[in-house]
């Protein structure tokens, strides 16, 4: 297939193989797409809602209407500007301290593997602590004692409880990788550790690092709002968690304002869903064998319109 | 090649025709146990191996699962620290040359490896795995390196314009091509063939050894060749080692090794692989060795191969054989050497 395409520049191909990922199934679609409402929500949506997030106004707890599309608090405040603006917390928080968390245990887990020994033994030890203690209980001692409360305090409390069940994960993985041939094959033709780690070990090893980065930016996003619906995040900003902890405050539930808490929820149960979803793609997008499956059925709208499957590209002959 | 800059402190020797000159090398696993983790036993793979590589030529190695043969090639490499011993490769210590230095010294000798299925990276395309040694000793820039790869994967017999394809898409003999070509990437001298035709089908087994003859012709390359495939290694080889229990029991010509074997463990493994003449089948002799092969942990004292000799006698027991010649250029270790049958 490659033979017949003219070999393309580096960005272009980069630029290519990301479209591919995107179009690969209606999965991932999705997933990408929700992803993205969402970051362009947290990004340029806080410039486009007229109304400020805390600000009082006269119109206490009403339901949604046209002025106050998803309703207002109990102090007035609109709950659509709280949503909007609460996504820039969230989600910036859940993708950073979800990468810096995939960062240290693909560090941990992939060194300790590798080079064994004494290194292994003290990440492994380290890890294995970190494996045991309980990690909520842990952040809302830790959120609860920590002089200062806003979201480098979140971003650290969930870094520290979150990157140990990954780091583990990547040593076994690593472990494995370590003995296979071809790990062997680039010692044997003096490749250094550096360059064997990130260019044989940890490329093959991309599925799970994606799967990880995925799962713990869910938990962040999941970790940080029940925090600060703990009360235990800063409370003079505005985020889902927050939400969370004024509508419980204010007896939400009880008075049947369900516009106030049901949209941050709805918020992070469609963001984690969309996080699964791509997750999913990764997989097939890592494992070569499924990339050159592609391409064979025709799309959903491809089929809607009847239009056939591209043939298959033959064999080119010697 | 044999200019690069030595390592002061490193023993380095004129070689004449010998391009690696092994010497007492012995590979020994620890076993740990005990609340402390420490050795208490070990796994004696290599035991006081002593062998001569000749500059082209295919030395052959066999010898049954786990008697260390693989463990001997992989340590002629430095891909396992030798306990104990010397490895000269060019006149050159191996064993004392530093990480870095070993590193550049790898150019010259590559190793291909028994199963074609693990031995190539399954996210890398076959250019970028052939690729990838050159690009490790930063040969050539990109184009450069590309028309290498394009002309090696002709060399060993595979489509140039196959650079794109990953290895899943190739069947076990081209992936071992290609695994091949990957070795010969750097023009190295010496070669490590760890049964290289052992994971094949049989259909197979004989292009890729005719392969590797035509290349070492080619290439003046020099093999170790390793193999427990008897017919296979006196098709390839020029001269044979016979390896029991990490000891070199035997070692000749391969014609004389076949034809007169002196080591009765020689005589019971060439008992044990079939003749294609029917009529010569059914008349030979064949010698069922009784027992098993001792635990390398804890090795017989005296010869090893003294539990299951029916010539073993009083001495087998108690004296180690030397290795030394019993016919010119013919070596055994055995106190009572000779044909079956005298």
């Amino acid at each position: 297939m490659a033979a017949l395409n003219p070999p393309a520049s580096g960005f272009a191909t980069r630029l290519g193989a990301l479209w591919r990922f995107t179009t690969l199934n209606r999965k991932v679609s999705v997933g990408i797409i929700v992803i993205a409402f969402f970051v362009l929500m947290a990004t340029v949506g806080p410039l486009l809602v007229r109304q400020d997030p805390t600000a009082f106004t006269e119109d206490l707890l009403q339901p949604p209407s046209p002025a106050h599309w998803l309703g207002t608090t109990q102090n007035g405040q609109d709950v659509f500007a709280q949503v909007v603006d609460g996504a820039r917390d969230s989600v910036a928080l859940g993708f950073i301290v979800g990468i810096l968390t995939t960062a240290i245990s693909v560090v941990v887990g992939v060194v300790s593997g590798y080079f064994g020994g004494v290194i292994d033994e003290l990440f492994s030890l380290v890890t294995n602590v970190f494996l045991v203690l309980p990690t909520l209980p842990l952040a809302i001692l830790l959120a609860a004692f920590l002089p200062y409360k806003g979201p480098l305090t979140l971003g650290i409390v969930i870094g520290v409880t979150g990157w140990s069940w990954g780091a583990r994960v990547l040593r076994s993985q690593t472990l494995s990788m370590r003995g296979r041939d071809f790990v062997e094959a680039a010692q044997a033709r003096g490749e250094s550790s550096f360059r064997i780690v990130f260019f044989e070990i940890l490329p093959n090893e991309t599925a799970l690092v994606a799967a990880e980065l995925l799962g713990t930016v869910i938990y962040c996003i999941l970790a940080e709002a029940g925090l600060e619906f703990l009360g235990l995040g800063n409370l003079s900003s505005v985020s889902w968690g927050t939400m969370f902890f004024f509508s419980q405050n204010s007896d939400a539930l009880l008075l049947g304002a369900w516009w106030w808490f049901l949209p941050p929820g709805i918020c992070i149960a469609v963001l984690g869903a969309a996080l699964a979803l791509v997750n999913f793609g990764i997989d097939e997008i890592a494992n070569p064998r499924l990339r050159t499956e592609r391409g064979q059925k025709p799309s959903l709208l491809k089929r809607a319109l009847g239009i056939p499957a591209a043939p298959q590209l033959q064999e080119e002959t010697a | 090649m044999a200019a690069e800059t030595t390592q002061p402190g490193v023993p380095v020797q004129p070689t004449g025709d010998t391009l690696v000159d092994i010497r007492n090398l012995k590979v020994h696993f620890p076993i740990k146990g005990g609340l402390l983790g420490r050795a208490v036993a070990a796994v004696k793979a290599v035991d006081g191996v002593d062998l001569q590589v000749k500059r082209g030529e295919v030395l052959g190695l066999v010898g049954e699962s786990g008697c260390g043969k693989s463990t001997l090639g992989r340590a002629v490499l430095q891909l396992i620290k030798p306990t104990a011993g010397e490895v000269y490769f060019n006149g050159e210590e191996l064993t004392r040359l530093s990480t870095g230095a070993l590193r550049q010294r790898r150019a010259n000798m590559q190793m291909i490896f028994q199963d074609p299925f693990s031995s190539l990276d399954p996210r890398y395309t076959v250019g970028r795995v052939v690729a990838e040694p050159l690009e490790n000793f930063n040969r050539g820039d990109r184009t450069e390196r590309l028309n290498r790869v394009k002309e090696l994967l002709q060399v060993v017999g595979l489509n140039p314009n196959y650079v794109n394809r990953y290895p899943h898409e190739f069947s076990g003999g081209q992936r071992q091509r290609i695994g091949i070509a990957r070795a010969l990437a750097l023009n190295p001298q010496f070669i490590v063939a760890d049964e290289p035709i052992s994971a094949l089908d049989v259909s197979i087994q004989a292009q890729v050894l005719n392969l590797l003859l035509d290349l070492q012709n080619q290439f003046n390359l020099t093999y170790l060749f390793i193999a427990h495939n008897l017919a296979a290694i006196k098709h390839i080889s020029n001269r044979v080692a016979v390896m029991y229990l990490g000891h070199i029991v035997e070692i000749g010509a391969a014609e004389e090794v076949y034809n007169n074997p002196q080591h009765p463990y020689t005589i019971a493994l060439l008992s044990a692989s079939p003749l294609a003449d029917p009529d010569l089948e059914r008349q030979r002799k064949r010698i069922i060795l009784v027992g098993d092969v001792p635990s390398p942990v804890n090795p017989p004292a005296g010869c090893p191969f003294n539990p299951r000799c029916w010539r073993a006698q009083a001495i087998c027991r108690e004296v180690a054989p030397p290795l030394e010649a019993k016919r010119p250029g013919h070596l055994a270790a055995c106190h009572f050497p000779g044909p079956e049958g005298q």
